[in-house]
């Protein structure tokens, strides 16, 4: 999940989830693709399969103020239990913590076992069918969704479910929506459109009643020494440079894009500044920016490379754009490593922390939380 | 008037083939039943484990529901071979538990139960052949693992048709396979230039690799191999005279039809049948084996007048029928299909 910065947004007054598009009943979701809280607490869940997203009302709970968040061992074991598998059938597809009672999130498909190669994120195996939640002591329910208080949007001219990924065979449909993330009175939504320039990034105006708008999008990716246009961004985070709304994408094989938000406009093609290329060979699974020290500071959590700890003050110092082959292994603004392999998913817990769900040595995948001072 | 005995509360595992596929108590009396009016009562009532239960273990989600004879639990999921289950039944002093698992035999390898024609010799001309698996296969890749070689172990070439996916049943226990018709049928340009797939006189075997899986991606893990010899093309379609029906030797036994060679399988488990004297067809367990068809009767046959019944579309192995041969020479007239085969019996 990608955390948005403008938490401000809760603390707003205001009917925002009393619009009409809200009905109550079970909302059709198809495919936990991605999942994002937004204001109010209302969570986000992207439904890749239907090409729509759903804001959900978990209903008024009380704040919580967590000092240590618990860890959580056996993340997998846990939840085979609760849906009565082996742990080797389990898949985490996306992590959200509720920022209003702090209560993890996660998006589950029984669909690991048919997970075969390094390529394969979890969506491009299984639909996360799922929807679970940890409570204070660690242990999961199912959220029930039988009777919620929702709101949907379909998505324009989403991806074709028939076209494929030519070097992983696998439905591009899987990427229709990648990663999620509220900002300004909109929850931008990236992945694959139908286009001929398919990777995309809309732009769904919260409440579900104002417009919906669809950009394609390219980067120049300097390690493959080209202009891209059908990868889909990985993750994202919006971020303020000098006043101004932009996103913050990452790519396979890593380059670090920026996007200003205001160039988003309806049916037309955007190219983004590449200002980082962080190594080839690898996903960047999860973006999120986190406040350690009094300064944001933005980490990344990758496939095959260790944890990333950017400044985004650097970004937004950053002259000019990366438009040439890169034959450093990396290139563009500084980013720090810091111990943490296996990290597939993170999300801010509190002021003082984010939890990762990471594959630990032994194989086993845990919840582990880690305080903030240490970026 | 006897007062009907309390039946004892007791777990009841419903978990065998499609739905319901859940687990419960039963034989609750009223006091019990009173205990579990509301979903966290029911769910503490009735736990559910998957695994080895520890101090952190969840209950499995799933639903609940009430009924007259007791309290049930769906699970979320279908429950998966291989994961060992606990039930825990608490409703005030009554304590059950139980552990189960299912499907343990979908870990053992699917096997082929019956090739069909099953006769050591088939004739050059044979149209088809069936093979039986003990459970539903996996539908690709039927053609890669799915061989006819010859007497040295060399495959045939282009012996059967290849259609993707294979030609399973709706329950993909049985695998078609077509010879290629163009080799068998006589004057059709690739018989005339590749000749018939089978000749007579040769041996084969008809392999069905180790790798050939089941829908669940068990394998055979060792190869199953089928012996036959080809024996002169069959050109004549089957006498009706040849058929034989042995009355039910007693009112429950079968009735039984001696065919006059091997027929088609699958087309006689149809094709076949038996009708009462007003026509009104008798039910009962078909066995079919080629070249005999037995009929038990659902109820004891009633005396009186019946007739086996017989297709006259039904196929020897070479695609021969009652009225008429597959492969005639130019120039023979088409006779007209007529009514079913018509063969009285009497049961006494």
């Amino acid at each position: 999940m990608t955390r948005t910065l403008f938490a401000l947004a809760l603390a707003l007054p205001g009917p925002l989830l009393a619009a009409d598009a809200f009905t109550t009943g079970r909302p059709d979701i198809k495919s936990i693709s991605a999942l994002a809280f937004g204001p109010e607490g209302v969570l986000f869940v992207g439904d890749g399969k239907a090409a729509t997203v759903f804001a959900v009302d978990l209903g008024t709970r009380p704040a919580q103020t967590v000092k240590e968040p618990k860890e959580i061992a056996d993340v997998e074991g846990k939840l085979a239990a609760l849906l009565g598998a082996g742990p080797g059938d389990i898949m985490v597809h996306d992590l959200a913590v509720d920022p209003i009672a702090k209560r993890p999130y996660v998006a589950v498909s029984r669909g690991r076992a048919q997970w075969n190669t390094q390529w394969l994120l979890p969506n491009d195996v299984a639909d996360a069918t799922v929807l679970v939640r940890f409570d204070a002591e660690g242990k999961p329910e199912v959220v029930d969704l039988s009777s919620v208080r929702h709101a949907k949007v379909g998505l324009p001219n989403p991806v074709d479910a028939a076209k494929t990924v030519p070097w992983k065979k696998t439905s591009l449909r899987a990427d229709a929506i990648t990663d999620m993330a509220y900002a300004d009175g909109a929850l931008y939504v990236a992945g694959l459109s139908n286009e001929e320039f398919a990777a995309s990034m809309w732009k769904v105006a919260y409440p579900f009643a104002g417009p919906v708008s669809v950009t394609t999008i390219e980067n120049y990716h300097g390690a493959h020494g080209k202009y891209e246009t059908e990868a889909p961004v990985r993750t994202f985070v919006p971020y303020p440079i000098k006043g101004r709304t932009h996103l913050l994408a990452a790519y396979l094989c890593t380059p670090l894009v920026t996007f200003d938000a205001s160039d988003l406009k309806d049916k037309q093609h955007v190219r983004g500044r590449t200002v980082g290329e962080f190594g080839s060979g690898n996903y960047p699974l999860d973006m999120i920016l986190v406040k350690s020290g009094g300064k944001d500071k933005l980490l990344i959590a990758n496939s095959n490379l260790p944890l990333m700890v950017v400044d985004p003050a650097d970004v937004a110092a950053y002259e000019g754009a990366i438009d040439k082959r890169v034959e450093t292994y990396t290139a563009g603004v500084a980013f720090q490593q810091r111990s943490g392999t296996g990290i597939q998913q993170m999300d801010n817990f509190g002021d003082e922390h984010v939890v990762m769900l990471r594959r630990q040595a032994g194989g086993r995948l845990d919840l582990t939380p880690m305080p903030l001072r240490r970026f | 008037m006897a007062a009907l005995a309390a039946a004892q509360p007791q777990i009841r595992l419903e978990t065998a083939g499609e739905a319901p596929h859940r687990v419960g108590v039963v034989g609750l009396d009223v006091a019990q039943r009173a205990r579990i009016a509301d979903d966290a009562a029911r769910r503490r009532a009735l736990a559910v484990y998957a695994g080895e239960i520890g101090p952190d273990t969840p209950q499995m989600a799933g639903t609940y529901e009430a009924t007259a004879d007791g309290l049930h639990f769906t699970p979320l999921f279908r429950w998966s071979p291989g994961v060992a289950y606990t039930v825990r039944v608490r409703i005030g002093a009554l304590a059950l538990e139980e552990r189960f698992q299912v499907d343990a035999v979908a870990h053992e390898p699917p096997r082929v139960t019956a090739v069909h024609p099953s006769g050591d010799t088939l004739p050059e001309n044979a149209l088809r052949l069936y093979v039986h698996f003990s459970r539903a296969m996996a539908m690709r890749d039927a053609a890669r693992h799915v061989r006819l070689l010859d007497a040295d172990g060399q495959p045939i070439a282009l012996a059967f048709v290849e259609v993707e996916g294979g030609l399973w049943d709706p329950g993909r226990t049985r695998l078609t396979l077509l010879f290629h018709p163009g080799r068998v049928k006589r004057g059709v340009a690739p018989g005339e230039r590749m000749g018939p797939p089978l000749r007579a006189g040769r041996e084969y075997r008809l392999v069905v690799d180790a790798e050939m899986a089941d829908a669940s991606g068990v394998r055979l893990g060792t190869a199953f191999e089928h012996h036959f010899r080809a024996v002169e093309a069959d050109r004549e379609p089957p006498r009706a005279e040849g058929v034989r029906v042995e009355p039910p030797a007693s009112r429950a036994a079968p009735v039984s039809v001696r065919l006059p060679e091997p027929l088609d399988q699958a087309l006689l488990a149809r094709w076949v049948w038996v009708e009462d004297a007003r026509g009104a067809r008798v039910e009962g367990r078909v066995d079919a084996h080629e070249t005999r068809w037995d009929l038990t009767p659902e109820r004891p046959w009633a005396p009186g007048s019946y007739a086996v019944r017989i297709e006259r579309a039904l196929e020897d192995r070479a695609g021969n029928r009652f009225d008429r041969a597959f492969d005639r020479d130019p120039g023979a007239a088409a006779p007209a299909a007529g009514p079913p085969l018509r063969l009285p019996f009497d049961v006494r």
